[in-house]
């Protein structure tokens, strides 16, 4: 499994990487934690590390993770191709990882028919909260209805806006980046099989925390799904560990709705 | 001489009847061993079904062993070779209490109607037959209430 840490970070982020990314600092004099309409603070009772290790067992021994989740269903990574709409990416991973672990049938989700509108049809980054807020509000459409990554207002027809309709979040949770628990607030949700939208200010990147990883006695990791197909890591799967796991944006998407094409 | 009144087998069979209807209606105590079996499918279309109705942010309440049934590879497993397929795909869900159903079928709307004591509560039919009643604490007791229904 690739393993992103302190040491070896550089290698990721080198200019020779062309892949698209896009996660913009987010401002957080204009967006503080929580401020989005439809998002609240992270108030789940945070679960004490000595717990960890037991959770972790549990979940490893049912192969319960939303990673088994994903893999056992062979539900593909995103690709974002050269657009820089990580920061949505990331958003509509969690959003069918939340879709498989209800046992929905998979429906692969346009990450563009949310980023392109938000953004008037260009090409720009953004943060996490911005995509669940539309999403929340508009829905998100089915590849059938609006290509993975086509940035054209020719997709947003009346088609269109019927089946995004179909496709909403109406929960989601902002996690405070500023908080020295930020990392715990993260590996809580993981615990509890709800994934995290993560951005992080090292990597320019936004990708989509989905399971907790105990590396050695004590030393724990967050286990990731990219957005860069599934030749990047294993099927898109990798781990940041360190400061590098500590992200400066995280977003989780709680509630989805139940819908089948 | 013994009471042969021909209506005592008559009123026996009545308060049977209503007994089970209660115990449809209220489910058992919490911590009763007795299954919640109802002779009424909780789910009235044919076919078997599982649904699991949890509330995704009270997770943290439960035991891990219970929060890993939801996504448990024996659980899918076992749906994925139980449930009656609808457009190929097994049906079986794990909803939030507060899931808007969208369009899916009005089979799931029924199923989510079914009275409930308590979160996380597991229901499942085979159109005749079935369970509603408190999600057990472990993948085995899951897969042990299903497969008195399900095979």
């Amino acid at each position: 499994m690739l393993v992103i840490n302190d040491d070896n970070w550089q290698e990721h982020v080198a200019p020779s990487d062309l892949r698209g990314r896009g996660y913009e600092r987010r401002d957080r004099a204009s967006w503080p934690v929580a401020s989005a309409p439809r998002s609240r603070a992270f108030d789940l009772p945070i679960i004490a590390r000595s717990e960890w290790d037991d959770r972790i067992n549990e979940l490893e021994k049912n192969k319960a993770t939303l990673r088994h989740v994903l893999e056992r269903d062979a539900i593909p990574s995103l690709n974002q191709g050269n657009t820089n709409y990580c920061w949505c990416n990331g958003v509509v991973t969690g959003m069918t990882a939340v879709r498989a672990a209800n046992r929905q049938p998979y429906i692969a989700l346009s990450p563009a028919s949310v980023a392109a509108p938000i953004k008037n049809y260009r090409n720009n980054g953004g943060w996490g909260g911005e995509a669940l807020e539309y999403i929340i509000d508009n829905g998100i459409c089915s590849t059938k209805h609006w290509p993975a990554n086509a940035i054209d207002r020719d997709y947003d027809n009346a088609q269109s806006q019927a089946n995004r309709r179909l496709h909403m979040v109406t929960e989601w949770i902002d996690i405070d980046c500023d908080d020295r628990d930020c990392f715990d607030m993260v590996f809580t949700c993981l615990l509890l099989n709800m994934p995290v939208a993560c951005g992080f200010n090292w990597w320019s990147h936004e990708t989509c925390a989905l399971w907790p990883v105990r590396l050695s006695a004590g030393r724990y990791a967050i286990g990731h799904r990219n957005s860069w197909g599934d030749d990047y890591g294993q099927n898109g799967f990798f781990v940041l560990e360190g400061r590098k796991a500590i992200p400066d944006d995280a977003c989780v998407p709680v509630v989805v709705t139940g819908a089948r094409e | 001489m013994p009471n042969r009144d021909p209506l005592v087998p008559l009123l026996l069979a009545v308060c049977v009847a209503l007994g089970g209807m209660l115990v449809q209606a209220h489910g058992l105590p919490q911590g009763c061993d007795l299954p919640a079996i109802v002779s009424v499918a909780p789910i009235k279309a044919p076919g078997f079904r599982i649904l699991i109705v949890e509330e995704s942010n009270e997770r943290n309440k439960l035991p891990a062993s219970q929060v890993a049934i939801f996504t448990s590879a024996a659980l899918t497993e076992y749906a994925n070779e139980k449930c009656v397929k609808v457009s190929g795909v097994p049906e079986f869900r794990v909803f939030d209490q507060h899931t808007p159903l969208t369009s899916e079928s009005e089979t799931w709307e029924e199923a989510m109607a079914v009275a409930r004591t308590s979160l996380p509560w597991l229901i499942c039919s085979d159109g005749r037959r079935g369970f509603s009643g408190p999600l057990p604490k472990t993948v085995d007791e899951t897969l042990a209430i299903l497969k008195r229904y399900g095979g």
